[in-house]
């Protein structure tokens, strides 16, 4: 019986260290260099991240010139898994300024189709734009700028410019700076908060930015030496949001007809307007209660009109 | 007091059905179940179809339009001039609107985040080929559908719009649907659940009951019988086991109440004799003809006594008697007759009783012809027995297909309407107080029907009090097993 447990646990532990082996060779592989082509897939709708060694780390003009050539070179990578992004289209010339690249294709490259373009533009931006001294790329066509399909040129595209499959963000997610506005302990005026938001699975930004002021940050978090406490009723929901020439319409559940204890009232309804004020395209808010406009709301009149930021119940925050 | 009547009406097989039902609905429920899974798939399928044609419209007019009134986010004053139209969209679909152009440049995004940006992925790119691309669920809120912009001429595509559409009112008819099939399982469950515990409780409890009530009768008390109650089943069943308990108390009553007459008839003779001898012993010098005289009367109350016994062994054997003794054959019926008849006619005319015989059609059939000669032989002993004298006895034999029957009609003193039940009971007299006159053993009529119920026939009697009696025998023709 006790040589049986003996052997098990020497044998989970076993198991234990090859996992862990397996982890730590696959982390030190991404690690090495973790250069890679955008090759575009077999099945033609996606890409091929493939690594590569650069043989001219340093000079970034030749490094550029060498991943066109590889990416174009469909002998060498035409396989079953991926193909070359660049085929049949010239490189005329490859210039580095300040941090931008600009490279110049030749006639060939006008004839390609707008989905071809689109998808080669991105392999090799993409692919460039990860040696280390490139912040951004410039297309140009026989020295003219690139233009799209509205006649603009394209101008400078960076990291920023591309939303692609394997992104940690896709297009229905997103990071925003906001300023959320919690009360202060005696719950008479408003603390600012400086953070990011996330959203993902396209809820909008204002959804987020009232539902993170049920909770208060953490203490490590904290920005000011005062406590924060939540300005709203911990049961409020907000129904709905919808963003219209810089309002944004804010629809609420009943419960914010119950008022905070400690809270006084303006404090909750600037704590919300205030902070929807510091995304960018929302200049405005207006509030409804289960999709009525309320006319008044406890002690506050006017509860149906436009809410502009009101910075009056704001504390200087106390630096850390 | 009224749950027990009702209960008397109730029978387990409503409570099962009950039950049964029950399951079907149970049945039915997990239908609606798959209704509702049903729903859940076909409600974005409709919600999807729905958003494509709102968006097809935007396509049109952002070809009527160009690109270039549709494009967010520019400081062109000649751009951006339709976006309200994009906006309103989203607004109607309760999310987020984005155009995108040939070079999957987004031109224009409601949420005012991500325009100017290139969205290459394998769905814009399948898009914008032309290849058919599903809907799909962002998240549990809001669908994505994908709606092609072609070129008017060609009918290539030259952008897309991308729809993020709220599912919000299909969500929360999804929630309700949910919450109403859970409480209707809840609701069916608990009902089963509640119908079976009732049924086996009520069950359990009537088994029980009954259960002590046998032990009980087992162990001898059998005078209590079971009670009558609970449930349809138990009450018949019930009402059944004390039918049978009643007879055989009947049963046992009748073997008492015949011992005791047994020993009460045996008993008479006896004591006869026994007053006899003890006057021949205590005397002395009895003349020879009083030895004489109380001999044959203590003779003949022998011959009594035998008889009752004889008749009792013969009653006995019957009882006990299986099928098989009966020595069935094809006899005829008037000759049996006219040779009892002929028999008694010697004691009859004793009396001036008349006797006719009257037979209709010559009659066959397949009896046991000693024992049915010992029953009729009964018949018109007692007819010439309790006859006035001077008076008649009319025999008549009839048929049809099935039976056959034999008439005895005296104009004797007739029997009394309360006693005509009881005659054909062993040992009884209408009259006790002359039995010792009429003779006899009191078994005729007992054994007379003992042996008309082994033919599977039976027997009537007509009497009126001081007018004379009518028996009616009727006998199967054919012996029935």
């Amino acid at each position: 019986m006790r040589n049986r447990i003996l052997w098990m646990v020497c044998l989970q532990l076993a198991l234990l260290c090859f996992l862990a082996g397996c982890a730590v060779h696959e982390d030190t592989e991404s690690d090495s260099g973790g250069f890679c082509l955008y090759f575009i897939s077999s099945t033609g709708d996606s890409y091929e991240k493939v690594p590569y060694e650069l043989k001219n780390k340093d000079d970034t003009l030749a490094a550029v010139t060498e991943i066109i050539h590889e990416l174009s070179d469909s002998e060498q990578f035409n396989t079953d898994q991926y193909k070359a992004a660049l085929q049949g289209v010239g490189l005329d010339s490859v210039e580095f300024d300040e941090g931008n690249v600009t490279i110049d294709f030749e006639e060939g490259y006008s004839k390609l189709s707008s989905l071809n373009e689109g998808m080669i533009r991105t392999a090799i931006v993409k692919s460039v734009l990860q040696l280390d001294k490139v912040e951004s790329v410039t297309f140009s066509l026989n020295g003219a700028s690139l233009l799209d399909q509205e006649g603009a040129p394209v101008g400078p595209m960076n990291d920023q410019s591309f939303i692609l499959e394997d992104d940690e963000e896709d297009v229905y997610s997103g990071q925003q700076d906001v300023v959320l506005y919690y009360a202060n302990e005696e719950g008479t005026q408003l603390i600012p908060y400086h953070t990011k938001i996330n959203s993902k699975d396209n809820e909008p930004f204002e959804k987020i930015v009232i539902e993170s002021l049920l909770k208060e940050p953490s203490a490590q978090d904290s920005q000011s030496e005062e406590k924060m406490i939540s300005p709203l009723n911990e049961d409020l929901k907000v129904n709905q949001t919808q963003v219209l020439n810089n309002i944004c319409y804010v629809d609420l559940n009943e419960e914010i007809e119950n008022l905070v204890p400690g809270v006084k009232e303006e404090v909750t309804i600037y704590a919300m307007v205030d902070s929807l004020a510091s995304i960018n395209p929302i200049y405005q808010i207006q509030f409804t209660v289960n999709g009525e406009k309320r006319s008044t709301l406890n002690n506050v009149k006017n509860f149906d009109s436009l809410f502009s930021a009101n910075l009056v119940l704001v504390t200087k925050p106390a630096k850390k | 007091m009224f749950m027990k009547r009702l209960q008397r009406y109730l029978s387990f097989s409503y409570l099962t059905g009950a039950l049964f039902l029950v399951f079907v609905l149970l049945f039915l429920w997990i239908g609606f179940g798959q209704l509702v899974a049903d729903y859940e798939t076909k409600s974005l399928e409709q919600r999807s179809a729905s958003v494509e044609r709102q968006c097809n419209v935007l396509a049109n007019r952002v070809v009527e339009g160009g690109f270039a009134s549709y494009t967010m986010g520019s400081k062109e004053e000649t751009e951006g001039s339709r976006i309200e139209e994009t906006t309103q969209l989203a607004n109607d679909l309760g999310g987020r609107v984005l155009i995108i152009d040939s070079h999957f440049k987004i031109l224009t995004d409601t949420y005012n985040r991500n325009c100017g940006k290139y969205l290459v992925t394998s769905e814009t790119v399948n898009a914008l080929k032309g290849d058919p691309v599903p809907y799909r669920k962002i998240g549990e809120n809001y669908i994505q559908v994908i709606t092609r912009i072609n070129d008017e001429k060609s009918g290539e595509p030259i952008g897309l719009i991308l729809a993020a559409a709220s599912l919000y009112d299909r969500n929360s008819l999804l929630g309700h649907l949910r919450v109403q099939r859970a409480t209707l399982t809840g609701i069916f469950f608990l009902i089963t659940a509640v119908i079976s515990l009732l049924i086996i409780v009520i069950m359990l409890r009537n088994f029980q009951r009954m259960q002590i009530q046998l032990n009980s009768i087992a162990a001898g008390h059998q005078e209590r019988g079971l009670s009558r109650g609970g449930f349809r089943e138990f009450y018949r069943m019930s009402g059944a086991i004390n039918r049978i308990l009643n007879r055989y108390s009947e049963l046992e009553n009748s073997r008492q109440e015949f011992v005791s007459n047994v020993s009460h008839e045996l008993k008479t003779p006896l004591t006869s004799m026994k007053i006899l001898a003890d006057s021949l012993i205590g005397q002395q010098g009895v003349p020879e003809e009083l030895y004489q005289e109380f001999i044959v009367d203590i003779s003949n109350e022998t011959v009594r006594a035998n008889q009752i016994i004889q008749d009792l062994l013969y009653l006995v054997k019957m009882d006990g008697t299986n099928q098989a003794a009966m020595n069935v054959k094809p006899t005829n019926i008037n000759e049996l007759l006219e040779v009892l008849l002929k028999r008694i006619s010697p004691i009859a005319a004793k009396r001036d009783i008349t006797i006719h015989l009257e037979t209709i059609r010559e009659v066959v059939a397949e009896v046991d012809e000693v024992k049915l000669a010992l029953a009729c032989n009964n018949l018109i002993e007692n007819a010439v027995k309790y006859n006035k004298d001077g008076g008649r006895v009319d025999v008549s034999l009839n048929a049809d297909h099935k039976f056959f029957y034999i008439r005895i009609k005296d104009t004797g003193c007739g029997i009394p309407e309360d006693s005509q039940q009881q005659i054909f009971e062993r040992f009884y007299r209408v009259d006790k107080a002359r039995s010792r006159e009429t003779g006899g053993t009191g078994l005729g009529l007992a054994i007379t029907r003992k042996v008309l119920l082994m033919h599977k026939g039976s027997i009537k009697v007509h009497s009126q009090e001081g007018n004379g009696s009518t028996f009616i025998v009727r006998v199967p023709l054919n012996y029935i097993e």
